[in-house]
């Protein structure tokens, strides 16, 4: 049963990181841009928000936690997009004031926010913030997934960082292996080479989806053109975030509908396989060598134990199609039972019948024809009936 | 002209506003209590492994005297074709006058990823069969299929045509290879025989990343921040919680059947090419011969309407109808338009046949 939060201090602590926020905010609205300083980027807003959040959540029932972490996250995305496009509506405001080439301004100012987004690291770190969505990446997931019911403490991969991996070369990993463990550093040298080609693929994924999201970024910036022409207009915040939805899910579009991706997409889940099948592998040797069950051995177990079950269930369909018949066969043989001869009474008899006497019935000899040919009348009409 | 309009204390005000908002939906969050789902009175009837074959009690005095068994998909959880009261599509159908029976396929662990298509559809789905052709001493019943599970229907309908009265199918994917299939494309190039080798039976979380990643940044972002509006009522939470619940409630996928699933119907595009094989059998969609309702979603973004319709060209009825829904692949059920339009519908077409 899940505790619920009740105390009245997370609402303390919610009226903190408002005030917090509330002077982030208008620190923000009257200050000079603060995006561009030396790469650094200020999110008071998602600071404020990180903050309280950091405060309430281990207060919150385990239920909803992640739940309301989900919610809690949408709502720093939208507070660093807000801050982003603070900025970006400044920049604009202040040149439309001097000119009235305000298109050539807002292309400057993506052109700005794309640079930042690709050139620094706290743009990179911002893009994918903001960029939630690739913080679920199937890959991921895939990953973590893993983790979680790998049989090895933590995580094989953790141990496979680009940084560090592409320090071995293909050189050193060429090195046949020596002595008496020779084997195992054979199998560590391809978990490596394995670890190595999928965080490459890796990397070659997150650089797309990089590719799309600046794509949107442009997409985004001819929409605000074209809607301008129409004399269409950005009344709220809301608005611009809806828009940038739109141009990121169709630029997403764009990519995932091609050949490319889908080969990308495959190569990445392969590679992933074959560095977590070859750990496997790695890790039912260790258990093997310890004499304990390896997954090897379960899947022969549950494999035959399927094989069994499907054979069981086909001998029980089998006996109820049999019982069924013998049942039929039973009620048929019943009903193909000779009729009771009655012999031929004599005038005497008839007499005594009339009279009232009792008769004793005497059996009359069938022949086996007979008798064979009255059974399967009987059968074909039963049959029939059924 | 100059198309923003906004200073930024409007902007300040505005995000404040959210902020409230968020404050007020988390407040709400924690007093919902637990997300109840169901609307329907049911009995379970029939138990097998990890199958229970679920019978719905009618709301008529004389429903239809041949009951609709609804094969669910493998994929998430049944509870959706009966997620509330006034959002159920079963429910609707026992007004419109049937009796419904339901598959529920449970939660699948390691003892069953040797689980094939055969044992699915030949096995369970068969005995289900069965056993409601038992009950209400029928040679047919009636044979409704969700998603994944109208795949199955469909072969099930040409493996054994004798025991199925009429077919309704709903967003039942045919056509794999449809342009705007993106699952289809995700998995076009995945080495599926390494996939199950490695992992066995395929986690349902990675199944759930999977579906999200078709549109990322509407499931995963857009979605929550209109939830924030919503959160200040109660019912709305409930009600939105119920779906969230049952969308991330996936069951894993059993080893085999998603190996066989995906390299037949998803990479050889098998019922529309005529190679599907269920065990030894190959299924023969001219065998299909019953009468056939194909409902699909026009805004269906995991089965494009194109890959449902294609249904009609494959297979051997002369009695043939497809009903289009205005919405999307959950709206189909869910809906509150839906409710008015699909349990109607499949009663009406029911009772004429």
């Amino acid at each position: 049963m899940s505790k619920k939060y009740t105390s009245s201090s997370w609402t303390d602590d919610w009226m903190k990181a408002q005030r917090d926020y509330l002077d982030a905010m208008s620190a923000l609205a009257y200050s000079p841009t603060r995006m561009a300083n030396n790469g650094k980027v200020d999110n008071p807003m998602s600071d404020a928000m990180d903050f309280w959040w950091k405060n309430v959540s281990p207060r919150i029932s385990e239920e909803n936690r992640e739940f309301i972490d989900k919610l809690a996250e949408q709502g720093r995305i939208f507070y660093a997009l807000s801050e982003h496009f603070i900025n970006l509506l400044k920049g604009i405001n202040t040149i439309s004031e001097s000119s009235e080439n305000w298109e050539e301004a807002l292309t400057r100012q993506f052109d700005e926010l794309k640079n930042f987004f690709i050139t620094t690291d706290n743009g990179q770190k911002a893009m994918h913030g903001m960029l939630s969505a690739w913080n679920l990446l199937p890959m991921d997931t895939l990953q973590r997934t893993f983790s979680s019911g790998s049989i090895m403490p933590g995580d094989i991969l953790e141990d496979l960082k680009p940084e560090t991996l592409e320090e071995v070369t293909d050189k050193f990993l060429s090195i046949p292996g020596v002595g008496y463990s020779r084997e195992l550093q054979e199998q560590v040298q391809i978990g490596i080479k394995l670890g190595n080609n999928y965080q490459k693929t890796l990397r070659e994924y997150t650089n797309s989806m990089h590719r799309v999201s600046i794509r949107a970024l442009d997409r985004m910036r001819d929409k605000i053109i074209a809607m301008a022409a129409d004399g269409k207009e950005f009344n709220s915040m809301r608005e611009i975030y809806d828009l940038w939805v739109d141009c990121n899910e169709e630029a997403y579009a764009d990519y995932v509908f091609t050949d490319e991706f889908s080969e990308l997409y495959g190569k990445l889940t392969n590679s992933l396989m074959e560095v977590k099948q070859h750990g496997r592998n790695m890790v039912d040797e260790v258990l093997g060598g310890m004499n304990m069950p390896t997954r090897r051995g379960m899947n022969s177990v549950h494999k035959r134990q399927q094989e069994l079950r499907r054979e069981y269930k086909e001998v029980l369909k089998k006996m109820a199609g049999l019982e069924e018949k013998i049942e039929i066969f039973e009620k048929n043989k019943i009903k193909a039972e000779p009729p009771q001869p009655v012999a031929k009474k004599s005038g005497a008899e008839k007499g005594k019948k009339a009279s009232g006497g009792n008769k004793k019935p005497t059996r009359k000899k069938v022949s086996k024809s007979s008798a064979r040919k009255k059974t399967s009348r009987n059968t074909d009409k039963i049959v029939i009936k059924l | 002209m100059f198309p923003f309009h906004l200073r930024p204390d409007q902007i300040v005000d505005e995000v404040n506003e959210f902020n409230n908002q968020l404050y007020h939906g988390i407040n709400t969050m924690t007093e919902i209590g637990d997300i109840d789902v169901g609307a329907s009175e049911k009995e379970p009837v029939y138990h097998e492994d990890k199958l229970v074959l679920y019978h719905f009690k009618p709301l008529v005095k004389n429903p239809n005297p041949v009951p609709i068994m609804i094969v669910y998909a493998l994929v998430n959880r049944p509870y959706m074709a009966d997620l509330q009261d006034g959002r159920s599509m079963i429910q609707g159908l026992l007004h419109a006058g049937q009796d419904i029976y339901l598959i529920d396929w449970g939660y699948p662990d390691a003892a069953d990823r040797y689980l094939t298509l055969d044992d699915y559809i030949n096995g369970y789905i068969d005995r289900c069969v069965d056993e409601v052709c038992r009950r209400h001493n029928l040679k047919k019943i009636n044979l409704l299929g969700i998603c994944q599970g109208g795949s199955f229907s469909i072969c099930y309908s040409a493996l054994h045509p004798d025991k199925i009265k009429n077919l309704i199918t709903t967003v039942t994917p045919v056509n794999f290879h449809t342009k705007d299939d993106l699952l289809s494309r995700m998995v076009r190039h995945i080495d599926i025989d390494l996939v199950v080798e490695t992992l066995g039976n395929v986690p349902g979380e990675l199944l759930n990343a999977t579906y999200l990643s078709l549109k990322p940044f509407r499931l995963i972002g857009q979605k929550y921040i209109d939830l924030i509006k919503l959160l200040e009522d109660k019912e709305q939470a409930r009600n939105f919680m119920r779906m969230e619940k049952w969308i991330f409630d996936s069951p894993d996928q059993v080893g085999e059947a998603f190996r066989q699933f995906i390299k037949q119907f998803y990479q050889q595009n098998g019922l529309v090419n005529g190679s599907v094989r269920i065990g030894n059998q190959k299924v023969d969609l001219k065998k299909v011969t019953m009468p056939v309702l194909n409902i699909f979603a026009k805004a269906d973004h995991l089965v494009p309407p194109e890959s449902s319709r294609a249904l009609g060209n494959l297979i051997g009825t002369k009695d043939y109808t497809e009903l289009e829904f205005p919405g999307g692949h959950i709206g189909i059920y869910v809906s509150g338009k839906a409710q008015k339009m699909i349990p109607p519908s499949v009663g009406e077409w029911l009772n004429k046949r």
